[in-house]
Order: structure tokens, then sequence, then C-alpha cells
């Protein structure tokens, strides 16, 4: 045959498939330009074309000629339903019954599974069994047939893949995101019961004829890696996150990256390779071939319907960094279902107000929604939880599923409490997922044979369950019990690690890192502050074995330096306090900056320049400490403007102006002391309405308050003042009559009543006030019984009130 | 066969690297081509990409190649896993007395019919010698197992050109090997 002509033929045909069926003839007569040969060739393959499409419609496969079995365990074999990588898929029915039940069987192709594998596929099996999910086609059972080779028996579901029926369909964008909700909901069903799917892409979510997706092969990528000796997963390129490309083993934020690669595909009716990544999914539109042959109005429309919410959502669940991406595949579902909710009225859109109007409404349900899908993702959680206490976790640990629970642990910790903690009113999630994440890490400390690298990583997951409990950089919980018996099971793992048998830097970080912790809650929830000395020197001894040129080793001593000060500051040793500060600012001030830790490094130094100020106002003079006072507004202030998002920092902002302000009003200068205290009370609503029931903020309310009182009062305009302390004095009352009231709960009281006994003193009102001091009195005298006064509240509090009863009520 | 590798153009350091794994591998491909073969049955019908898929999961265990060189590394050598899996056939034959014939379910796609490999092979190497880039997106396909979407981006064309290509390599398939 003539080379040319071969060549001509298809390149005549190849354009002839892109004419439209009535341009054709035309076209490939043109093109042949009476070549009868060249014309008879482009036939020959028009006719084969056409053969083969007919062989293969639509998202169907064929059953195929070849030997089929005749049963598989219990099952009769019908009829072969396809055929992929894996293996043999047929549709078989049970026949002991009075009715025929038809499954589908997937049978693993004998070479591609290793014999000592097989232990693992059984137990996988079991665990998939677990699932059960009106989206998810259900495993029912397994085993191994005649001929060696595992089989699985699953619902059988008879439907074309949800990329070629949203094709198919012409479904618009709303049904997608209807469909994709749906598939989420499954997958995060999975995910509770630390399953992975790992390889979700379009051909493994079926819908079925009543229009229902079901995700099938649900772990069956796990199958497949145990199944090779390389523990290679099988991964489709453009749906598997960069992570999983590099290798990393498969998380519950690669299915999230998989879930929106998906949803780009449905809305774009193409696959990931068909466009280029950096697209928006509006744009990407324009250029699907898929919508090649639809109208540039169709088009334009669909692109204007993905535009905006579509394009983010899809942004982010596709994000390189997992956690830039949404913390579960229920959130991605919360997201699709507002834009749903609260799309724009088409009619109206071009009016700029009413968008405008519609956006921010959107926005501001949308923060509602977002909330409440993280409260169902907390509340299923714990169900998991529930079910892993009830498990022998001993006997798990063998399994690769191990180190999902540390992933999961992890991811819980970190990425999802970050994420709540920047959402507002999110106070109870934060705790449940701080349980939940306990009960992960309780389970991996409690596993007899744990190696000492898990171990290393339950301690400082422990550690930063205390810090979310009581710890000083963050909103915390407030609950310092919890947060100590958390520190004293790390300190208990910790002393299980030889230093010798791992990084014995890290055991001596990790050692020092829960002291200072410890030291901090005896001294500031306990006033224990024997026990907090005892811990500092424990940690020094720490801190002293680890490589002094590290920067592990600075933020450490940084650490113990801050906790020295203050503790020096409880017990009235002001200068010792001094030089502590001062060598803290100087160690956080000369490390380099490194974003990964700039967060811990601020606060630390305004930790530090706080104590400093303290230890200056009580050692030195009030007058002398407005210096460092005014340093810490500077710092605190700069930060929470550039960092609105972080409402820990606008508290301490607010603190720092309120210490300020205090001052001024003991060296006499109200008017001063008013606007800093006016300048705390206006950010302080912004502080109450992210978080009303956080402890810390409630804190800071209360002191704000009591000093706008004053500084009222001693402005001319008393009766405000004494209005402001009569509301928080009732708001002390009922903090420290609560069930579960701290001892500073108790101090926080007598101060406050205590300083509206000085309010009344000091405008000449005895009568009120000498009461009110007796009662201020009583409690730090029930305190002391108990040994719970600092030497910091004898020396100024409970002296003050002494004095001041000595002067006004004889 | 006039280039060795049927790939013709190919960069310098990518075409070394490839020589080299190559060269590494052939035996082991020439391995598990033989494992492929070897059932006693008395037609054998086999999966050209099993001889992939077994080589990549030996391959990245060995290698440790990421995702996207194993994608290359097929691309590259889809034409010489054809070319082991028609020599292990012809010598499997040469030694059994009463060779077993050695066919190949076609993918769907390409008419769901059996066909004997050597006539594949056959058909590949007429379809070379006219339209190489042609025969290489069927190696590419069949061999290597590679989707379009894969060779659209190792190739850097469009996906709508390697479907359309797709499309006329396979009706040119199904007009050289069906019924005349």
């Amino acid at each position: 045959m003539d080379q040319t002509l071969t060549r001509r033929a298809l390149s005549i045909f190849e354009d002839a498939l892109d004419a439209e069926d009535d341009a054709r003839e035309p076209l490939i007569s043109a093109a042949c330009a009476g070549d009868a040969a060249l014309e008879a060739e482009v036939r020959r393959l028009l006719k084969a074309d056409a053969l083969a499409e007919r062989a293969m419609p639509a998202g169907g496969l064929q059953p195929r000629e070849g030997p089929m079995p005749t049963r598989i365990g219990h099952y009769r074999i019908v009829e072969r339903l396809g055929q992929g990588g894996m293996g043999d898929v047929f549709v078989g029915a049970r026949d002991d019954g009075l009715f025929e039940h038809a499954v589908a069987i997937k049978r693993v192709r004998p070479t591609l599974f290793a014999e000592t594998a097989r232990a693992l596929f059984e137990r996988e099996r079991r665990a998939l069994a677990t699932l059960s999910h009106r989206h998810i086609a259900q495993l029912y059972d397994g085993g191994v047939d005649d001929t060696g080779a595992p089989y699985l028996i699953m619902e059988l579901v008879r439907g074309v893949g949800i990329d070629d029926y949203a094709l198919a369909r012409d479904l618009p964008p709303s049904r997608i995101a209807e469909m994709m909700i749906a598939v989420c909901e499954a997958v995060q069903h999975a995910h509770q019961n630390l399953i992975v799917h790992a390889d979700l892409k379009p051909a493994n979510i079926l819908v079925n004829q009543a229009g229902d997706p079901k995700v099938v092969d649900f772990g069956v990528a796990r199958l497949l890696s145990e199944a090779n000796e390389a523990g290679l997963y099988p991964q489709t390129p453009g749906y598997s996150s960069p992570q999983r490309e590099a290798g990393a083993a498969p998380t519950p934020a690669d299915d999230v990256f998989a879930l929106g690669a998906i949803l780009r595909a449905l809305l774009t009716g193409e696959g990931p390779r068909g466009t280029a990544h950096t697209l928006l999914t509006s744009e990407a539109i324009g250029r699907s071939m898929a919508f090649a042959d639809r109208t540039p109005e169709w088009r334009a429309a669909r692109a204007r319907d993905v535009h905006g919410d579509l394009d983010a959502i899809i942004a982010r669940a596709c994000a390189a960094q997992a956690e830039d991406r949404y913390p579960a595949a229920v959130a991605l579902a919360s997201d699709l279902r507002a834009w749903l909710d609260f799309r724009p009225i088409s009619g109206r859109s071009s009016d700029r107000l009413y968008v405008f109007k519609k956006f921010v409404r959107r926005r501001r349900l949308r923060v509602a929604v977002g909330a409440s899908a993280a409260a169902a993702l907390v509340l299923a959680l714990a169900v998991t939880t529930t079910l892993y206490a009830q498990t022998d976790f001993a006997r798990r640990e063998a399994e690769a599923r191990f180190t999902e629970v540390r992933s999961l642990a992890k991811y819980l910790l970190y990425d999802v409490y970050d994420r709540l903690d920047r959402t507002p009113q999110t106070l109870a999630m934060r705790r449940d997922v701080a349980r939940v994440a306990q009960g992960f890490l309780n389970a991996l400390s409690d596993t007899p044979s744990a190696p000492p690298a898990v171990l290393q990583e339950a301690a400082e997951g422990l550690i930063r369950v205390a810090d979310l409990q009581a710890g000083r950089s963050r909103a915390n919980l407030g609950e310092t019990e919890a947060a100590l018996e958390n520190l004293a099971r790390a300190h208990a793992i910790s002393q299980k690690l030889e230093p010798a048998a791992t990084d014995s830097d890290s055991v001596s970080a990790l050692r020092a890192s829960i002291a200072v912790r410890q030291a901090a809650i005896e001294m500031n929830s306990r006033q224990d502050l024997a026990a907090a000395g005892r811990l500092l020197d424990d940690a020094a001894v720490d801190i002293a074995r680890i490589d002094g040129a590290s920067r592990r080793h600075a933020m450490l001593t940084t650490q113990f330096e801050v906790e020295s000060a203050i503790l020096g500051n409880w017990k009235g040793e002001y200068a010792a306090s001094t030089v502590h500060a001062r060598r803290a600012i100087e160690i956080a001030t000369s490390l380099t900056p490194d974003p990964a830790d700039a967060r811990d490094v601020h606060y630390l130094l305004v930790r530090a320049w706080d104590a400093l100020a303290e230890a200056v106002y009580y050692g030195q003079s009030e007058a002398a400490s407005e210096a460092p006072y005014r340093e810490l507004v500077k710092l605190t202030s700069a930060y929470a403007a550039g960092h609105p998002e972080d409402m820990l920092g606008l508290r301490i902002a607010i603190e720092a102006r309120w210490a300020l302000g205090a001052t001024l009003l003991g060296i006499n200068r109200p008017r001063d002391a008013l606007a800093e205290l006016d300048a705390a009370a206006a950010m302080v609503p912004t502080l109450l309405d992210f978080q009303p029931d956080d402890e810390g903020a409630r804190r800071t309310h209360k002191i704000v308050l009591a000093a706008r009182a004053q500084a009222l009062a001693m402005s001319g305009r008393f009766p405000e003042g004494v209005a402001l302390l009569r509301e928080q004095l009732k708001f002390a009352t009922d903090q420290a009559q609560r069930p579960g009231a701290q001892p500073s709960d108790q101090r926080s009281l007598a101060v406050t009543l205590a300083m509206l006994g000085d309010l009344y003193a000091d405008n000449k009102r005895n009568k009120e006030a000498c009461p009110i001091y007796a009662q201020a009195d009583d409690i730090f005298k029930q305190l002391a019984a108990n040994n719970q006064v600092s030497q910091l509240d004898r020396d100024s509090a409970i002296r003050m009130i002494h004095e001041r009863q000595a002067t006004h009520c004889k | 066969m006039d280039s060795p590798d049927g790939q013709g153009q190919g960069g310098g350091s990518l075409a070394a690297a490839r020589d080299a794994l190559l060269r590494a591998h052939y035996d082991e491909f020439r391995k598990v081509a033989g494992r492929v073969l070897n059932g006693d049955a008395a037609a054998l019908k086999i999966q050209p990409t099993d001889l992939a898929h077994e080589a990549v999961i030996r391959l990245s265990g060995l290698d440790r190649l990421d995702f996207k060189g194993r994608t290359h590394f097929l691309s590259l050598s889809a034409r010489v896993m054809r070319q082991i899996l028609i020599d292990e056939i012809r010598k499997m034959r040469a030694a059994k007395r009463s060779p077993p014939p050695v066919s190949t379910e076609l993918p769907p796609e390409l008419g769901a019919q059996s066909i004997d490999l050597e006539d594949l092979d056959r058909a590949l190497q007429k379809l070379e010698t006219v339209a190489p880039e042609y025969a290489k997106l069927v190696d590419q396909r069949y061999f290597a197992g590679l989707t379009l979407e894969e060779v659209a981006e190792i190739e850097g064309i469009s996906v709508r050109t390697v479907k359309r290509q797709w499309r006329a390599a396979r009706a040119w398939l199904v007009a050289e090997l069906g019924p005349r």
C-alpha cells in the first residue's frame, strides 16, 4: 500500500471526525479531489470506526467471551460485568433462598496477589465490611476461591461512572453539586471509620438508574498496595494529591483533594488532564472539548454559574498544601450546600447593591454553616473514639491503619483545631476535638509495643492537648486539671523513653517542655509556687542536656526564663524576676525570624515584657513601669492589627492597654488611663462575640470593666463607675459559685470586691465600702487556710484591704 | 524496525535515562514476560498490559520512581515491551511441540475480539512504517497501559488531538485486522 496514501487517509479521517454530519461528505470529497483510492481508504477507516464505536456504547462495558467460573463461594456466576486492572467483576446470584439476590463479585487476579498478602487482605476485608452507607457500595463478604484467587462480594450497582452520567444527562451545576454532597457524605462516613478511599475518581463513583451515586472500591487501593511487595498504592493522575504523587501514604486530606478534582471534572465535562491546572474551573469550561458542540451562550452561562463560589470551593478542596484544604469531606459538602441554598436570583444579579448584599448575607450564613458542619464532624468523630475504645487497639497495631490513626490524631489536633480556632463560637467543638484526639493518643500510648518514635509523638500530642486545654499562647479551654493530667501522662511516657535509645536531645526537650508547662499551671492556676519552682529546676536540668546551639534550646530557654520571671513575680522576688525577663527578651529578639514558630516567639516575647513590667511595677515603682507597659502595648497592638484572625492576639493587646491604663490610674493620671481603657473596652466586644464562653476572654472583659470603672470614678464620673463594677461583681460571683470553680475564681471575686470597696472608700462612702472589704478579706482567709494564697496577694491585695480597713472601717 | 526503540525522536537526557533503566531491567522484563506466558493451557489468553503492570510494580520497588517517572518510563519502553513479549512468544512456540496460540482480547474499543498477538505485532509494524506516531500511540495505550490523558501529557499535545489520533489508529487497526 502506498505509504503516503495511508497517511493522507488518516489525516482526512481525523478532519472528518471534527466536521458536523452534513459537512462531512463535502469535506471528504474536497479533500480526496477525485483520488478514488484515497477516498476508498478513508471510507474503509470510517466504516471500521463505526464498527468500533458500536462495539463500545458510551460508558458501558460489554460482557466478554472467555472462560467464566460457574461458581464463586456461595454464588452462581450469572454474567461477566467487566474486567479491570485488578481482575474480573462478575454478577453473582445466591440461589439457596426463595428469591435470587444479585451481587457483584470482584475476583482479584492471582498473579497480582502475593501469598503473604492474603492475611492482610482478609483483615482489611472485615474492616471494609463495617462501612454501611447509602452512597457506598456495600461490601458483604469475601474469601478465596478454588484457584486461590481472593474475591470480594459487593453490592451490585448497575450504573455508569458519574462523569458519563453527568455528561449524558447534561446535568446542571446544581445537580452536580447535589450529587457531590452525597459523595462527600459517603467519604466522610468512611473517614470516620478510619478508612481512606485513596483512589477516588469518576470511574469509582457509579450512578444507578435511580440517579443515586454509589462510591465503589473503598479501600481497594489499600488491598492492591498490600498485594504487591513494593506496597505501591495505585493512583490516578489528576485525582491524586501532590502528597500522594510524591509517594506519601494516603490520608483523608488526599480524598478531599480527589473530591475537588472530581467536582471540577464534572463541571468542565473532562478529566483533570484536559485543561491546565492553572485555569479556574469557570475558565476551563470555555475551553472544554466536551462542550465544544455547545453554543457560546450555553458555555458562558455555565461558566457564570461556576464562577466565584464554585471556583473558590474547588480551589480550596484542591489546594496544594493539605492544611489549606477543607478539613473534612463534610466541610466541602457544607460549602456546596451553602452555594446551593443562597445563590443570588439571576434576574437581579446585575443590580450591584443587591449582589453585594447577597454576598454579605451568603458569607455570614456560610460562617454559620461552616460551624455546623464542623459540629457534625466532631459528633461523628466522638462516635469513632467510642468505637476505638471498645476495640482492642493492641491487636490492630500491626496494621497499616496504625499510621492512619496517628495521622488522624495529628490532623485533628493541628489542622482541624487550628481551623476551628479561627471560626467563631466553636469553643465546645474545640473541646470535643481535643477530647477525641486525646482518645486516639491514649490508645497510641497504651499500645504495649509502640515504637519509641510513636511514643514520642503521642507525648507531643498530649502536650498539644494540654496547651489547648490550659496553654498561655492560645485561647485555651480553661481545663487546667485535665491539662495537668495530660502533662502527667506525657511525663510518664517520657520516662519510658530511653534517652540512649532514641534521639537524646528530643527526649530531653520533651521532658523540659512538659516541666515548664506543668510549672506554669502550678503557679498560675493552683498557686502552688513550691511545686512550680521544683518543676522549673527539673526543666533546667533537661535543657542543659540539649545542644546549646540549636533553636530548640533557645526556645526552651526562653520559655524557662519567662516562667521563672513569672514565678519570681508571684513570690515577690522582683529583682530576680527582672533578670529572668530581660534574658528571655534578649534571646527571643535575637532569634532569626522563622514563620514556623513566629507565633510562639511572639507570645513568649509578650509574656516576657509583661513579666518585666509587672516586676518593675511591684519591685520599683508604678511610674517606672509605664515604659515597659508602653513597649508591651506597642508590640501587641502591632501584632493584633497584622493578625485580625488571631483572637488571642486581640485579647493580649486589650490586656496590655488595660495594664498600662491601670498603671496610669495608680499614678493618678485618670484621664490618660481612661484613654487606654476606652481603647481596650472598644476591642472587647469583638473578642466576646467571637467566643462568649472562653475563660480567657471573660477574664479580659472583667479586668477591663473594673479598671474603667475606677478610671471613670477618678475622672469625676462616679455613678457610671459604680454601675460598671456592680455588673462585674455579679459576674465574678456567678463564676466563683459555679460548679468546678477554681481557686483563681475565688481570688478574682475577692479582688473584684476589693476594687468595689476601693471605689466607694475613695469617694468617701465608707458605709458601703467596709462590708465589701470584710467580704473580700473572708475569701482571702479561706484561700489562705487552704494554702492557696500567693506572696503577691499577701504583699498587695490582702495588705491593701487591711490598710484600707484600718483607715476607713473603725 | 529502523529505530531500536521505535520512538523516533526523544530528548537526549530522557533517552539516556530510559536506556539505562531499560538495560538494567531488560532481563527483569523478560522474566516477567516469561511468567505471563508460563501457562499450561491449550490456548493462552493474555493482556499485554499485565506485562507493563508487573514491570512497574517491580520497578517501583527497585527504583523508587515517582508517579510521573513511572508514566514516562512506561511510555518510553512501550515498544520494547511489545518486542520482548513477541520474542518470548516466539521462543515459547519454538520450544513446544504443539505450541498454543497466544491470543489477546483487544480492548472493547478495538472491537472486543480475540486476535493472535503476532498478528497484532505484524499490523503494528506495518503501521509503524506508514504512520509511526499512530503506532506509538497504540503501543503506549495497549502495551504500556497508559490513558489517553497520560499520553497527551507526556507528548505535550492536547487530549483532543490524542483522542482523534487514537480513533484514527483504532479505525486503521480494526480495518487491518478485521474480516475483509
